[in-house]
């Protein structure tokens, strides 16, 4: 087996390019978490009329459903599309290493890693596979797939 | 008439006088007549037309004499232009007209250039023009007929596919760019990457 041959699928993504669709990921749950919030200001006004106000949430509550919001947002995409906005911008299908769709337990645990732990990423360019730490404990793998 | 007029030798002679210069002018007449008829009928009007030279006689005519003596002012006057105006068949005129030979015998370059562009352009009245045309209807009728919309449509959405196009290409770039920096570090030998069918080369 060599590194960038998992199964089916084309070449195994390198660091830059999945950096790169984590930070489009992590832009896309900002929007989701601030539409969100308009939402539910909207909400309350309908309910509770005038004025407009966003939500004031604390802290913890404000990282609670960032967080929530980021492993749904990646759990879902790559279980339902093999792939987030930002996978799709840059070209990557995130698979299991056979090159078949996550289930959706084993997407929500990865999107779970990867927001617990995010520097997982810098282990790819030391990996024979270029594996990131998510990929090496959920048997996943990140192709180019896009071209 | 009485009985002495019958027998007055004058008178008797009178009469055969009158009667006789009668009889003879009559006779005369029909001699005058017979001879005429007799000369025009042994006359060759054809021979006697085709030994006049037509030429001799023109030449021998002053015709500016002639013009000279006629007073121009006078006949127009007398001219009643109307009443030819009237009578003239202009369909008909028209229609003997080739207006494809008058086309073709037009040197329409020489006609263009000796017309001042300038000059016409500088009496136009713009604003007038302009104020008549319906602008809003014109550029309605343009953008349907050439599709502004789907050019618009199909330039945004080429655009858009070659920037991400381009973007992953240099991602993929970068990507093997830090693989082979890291295979350098590692003491790794650098392994030529796998393809399988259904999927592009990146570069």
């Amino acid at each position: 087996m060599t590194h960038g041959d998992e199964g089916s699928g084309g070449d195994t993504a390198g660091v830059v390019s999945r950096c790169l669709a984590a930070l489009v990921d992590a832009i896309v749950v900002a929007g989701i978490g601030l539409a969100v919030q308009f939402a539910y200001g909207g909400l309350r006004l309908l309910v509770a009329g005038p004025p407009f106000r966003m939500p004031d949430l604390s802290g913890w509550r404000t990282g609670v459903l960032g967080w929530t919001i980021a492993v749904l947002y990646l759990g879902v995409s790559w279980a339902s599309t093999d792939g987030t906005l930002g996978d799709w911008l840059l070209g990557l299908q995130v698979t299991g290493r056979t090159g078949r769709l996550l289930g959706i337990p084993r997407a929500l645990l990865r999107a779970v890693f990867c927001v617990a732990l995010p520097v997982g990423l810098l282990w790819i360019p030391f990996s024979r596979r270029h594996a990131s730490v998510q990929d090496v404990v959920m048997a996943s793998a990140v192709r180019y797939h896009r071209f | 008439m009485t009985w002495r007029s019958l027998v007055d030798p004058f008178d008797v002679s009178g009469r055969l006088t009158r009667y006789a210069l009668g009889t003879a002018g009559s006779v005369v007449d029909r001699v005058v007549r017979a001879g005429t008829t007799a000369v025009v009928d042994r006359l060759d009007l054809d021979g006697l037309a085709a030994r006049i030279d037509v030429d001799r006689i023109a030449d021998r005519m002053d015709v500016m004499r002639v013009v000279r003596r006629v007073d121009i002012d006078l006949i127009a006057d007398r001219v009643d232009v109307d009443r030819i105006a009237d009578r003239v068949d202009v369909n008909r005129v028209v229609a003997r007209v080739d207006a494809d030979e008058i086309a073709a015998r037009l040197d329409v370059d020489r006609i263009a250039a000796r017309i001042d562009v300038d000059r016409i352009a500088a009496r136009l009245d713009l604003d007038t023009v302009i104020a008549r045309i319906d602008l809003v209807s014109l550029t309605r009728a343009v953008l349907e007929e050439i599709d502004l919309g789907r050019i618009v449509r199909d330039t945004s959405g080429g655009m858009a596919e070659e920037t991400v196009d381009a973007l992953r290409l240099r991602t993929v770039r970068a990507d093997r760019m830090v693989n082979r920096v890291a295979d350098r570090l590692l003491h790794r030998p650098g392994v030529a990457p796998a393809h399988s069918a259904g999927h592009g080369q990146p570069p």
